[in-house]
């Protein structure tokens, strides 16, 4: 497979930067809302 | 389980009761923000033509103020994060009041773009079209993993204090209490609660860090990788972001001393903190100017045609007032005042913080407009025109309005220094560090 020729795509096609983008936002905020509810978690099961 | 700060009770005491003379404020505010949105739909209506912008000049005031709020937003995430990471016990009170800088002055600078766009409704193409070879989805990515993280960095700290207003709070109004407990997530303060807590705290002050530094040069590389004169140089993303950090830091004094004297926290933000505040900004402003002799004797002594004709422009044509006005202001008059009058004395560095923000304003004004006026294609000064107009002045002034009008909203129902950082000690098992004290301890 041609790495390099993968990755020019990647950067000059329109859509995947997008799609990327809304990934890295939801992922973080996926993230933060595990982090939320281990922060409060329940004493009772730690 | 609450834990034991001696001034719990002056910190709690702006959110007893919401005044008369606050009333009034807010509603100013509120006015001057509706109108703004008003000048706004406006100018959505008419188009940008009754702005000042035009060709080639693409980027103004509003451009000038997404990078100036970017720039404040950064004090939180540097009070915060960077000292706490430093182990910098003494920042402990003002942690807060930094990162509401940064939670209320990030949406006026993404708000900044939009105003910015003919067509705003276009912004959504950046997802269904976007393409990383563009430095504007750089920016969308780190300003809005920026603006996110920061939201929940604040919140996650807030959440002890959400639940002390909970249980403390029991005059407020019904509505009032509701949000306090669904805000709380059910935190009931236990040992393993806190010390979860710090360890997220601790893992997201890293992450921030780095975002820190990421979002600000990027907001550099909007103009840096353009080959355009002023701004294609590697300089420009430590610049920028020294820069920011300095006026954050600067609003953060102007904070400070505001909340000192409204709502009387001579206790709790004592004059040695903004001693060290005032240290920290005579370092940034040395670095400041490091970086800007640096930037431009480069240019100066490369004596490239284009570069030249913006040069001139900055140094002795028609920007010659507003650029060594912005030197006196950023650097000059603030150095002398820290260095003779700042020390011990809160009003003088209250002057000088205001006089540095008013200063890096016009810096980023300067950074933006005079490029704009003579592109590397118009290489002959005076091609280019601009002089903003009624609605980029009302729109800027909303900007500030809607930022002060949060600020000072949020400071009536939430506590705006953190209780439980500043406790004399955290419930059994969980001690507060020894730095935890001097916030409390030392009174002028």
């Amino acid at each position: 497979m041609d790495i390099g020729n993968l990755l020019s795509t990647f950067f000059k096609s329109a859509g995947p930067g997008g799609a990327l983008a809304t990934l890295v936002l939801s992922g973080a905020l996926l993230l933060y809302i595990f982090l939320a509810r281990w922060i409060i978690g329940d004493d009772q099961q730690q | 389980m609450h834990p034991e700060n001696k001034n719990e009770t002056v910190i709690l005491n702006p959110l007893r009761k919401v005044g008369l003379a606050d009333k009034l404020l807010w509603a100013t505010l509120l006015g001057l923000l509706l109108l703004g949105i008003g000048v706004w739909i406006r100018q959505y209506v008419l188009g940008l033509g009754i702005t000042g912008l035009n060709r080639p000049v693409y980027w103004g005031v509003y451009l000038t103020n997404f990078v100036f709020f970017i720039g404040l937003a950064h004090s939180g995430t540097f009070i915060s994060a960077i000292l706490r990471l430093a182990g910098q016990g003494w920042r402990k009170p003002l942690t807060r009041a930094a990162e509401a800088i940064t939670l209320f002055s990030l949406p006026f600078g993404v708000a900044s773009i939009l105003v910015d766009m003919g067509r705003p409704d276009r912004i959504l193409n950046l997802i269904w079209f976007g393409r990383y070879e563009s430095p504007i989805l750089w920016d969308v990515t780190a300003v809005g993993l920026y603006l996110l993280s920061s939201i929940v960095f604040f919140y996650f700290s807030l959440i002890p204090d959400i639940a002390l207003c909970r249980d403390r709070l029991t005059q407020a109004p019904g509505w009032q209490r509701r949000m306090y407990t669904i805000l709380a997530l059910g935190w009931r303060g236990t040992p393993q609660q806190y010390h979860r807590l710090e360890r997220v705290l601790d893992g997201m002050a890293i992450f921030m860090t780095m975002l820190v530094v990421t979002v600000h040069t990027v907001v550099s590389w909007l103009f840096g990788m353009t080959l355009q004169p002023g701004w294609h140089t590697a300089l420009i993303g430590p610049f920028f972001l020294l820069g920011a950090i300095l006026s954050g830091t600067a609003a953060v004094v102007i904070v400070l001393a505001i909340l000192r004297k409204v709502y009387r926290f001579q206790h709790v933000l004592p004059v040695s903190l903004f001693n060290s505040l005032r240290k920290l900004l005579i370092t940034f402003l040395l670095g400041w100017l490091y970086f800007m002799i640096a930037e431009h004797l480069t240019i100066g002594y490369g004596n490239m045609k284009e570069e030249m004709v913006v040069l001139q422009d900055k140094f002795s044509g028609n920007y010659a007032l507003i650029f060594w006005s912005m030197a006196v202001l950023v650097f000059g008059v603030p150095l002398l005042i820290f260095l003779i009058k700042g020390k011990d004395s809160i009003g003088w560095m209250v002057l000088a913080c205001v006089l540095i923000n008013i200063g890096m304003w016009m810096e980023r004004y300067i950074v933006i407009v005079p490029t704009q006026i003579s592109p590397r294609l118009l290489s002959v000064s005076g091609q280019g025109i601009y002089l903003p107009t009624m609605t980029e002045a009302l729109i800027t002034v909303a900007c500030f309005a809607g930022f002060t009008l949060l600020y000072a909203v949020f400071t009536r129902y939430f506590p705006i220094v953190p209780v439980w950082e500043t406790a004399e000690s955290l419930p059994v098992g969980h001690e507060a560090e020894p730095a935890l004290q001097t916030g409390s301890a030392t009174a002028d």
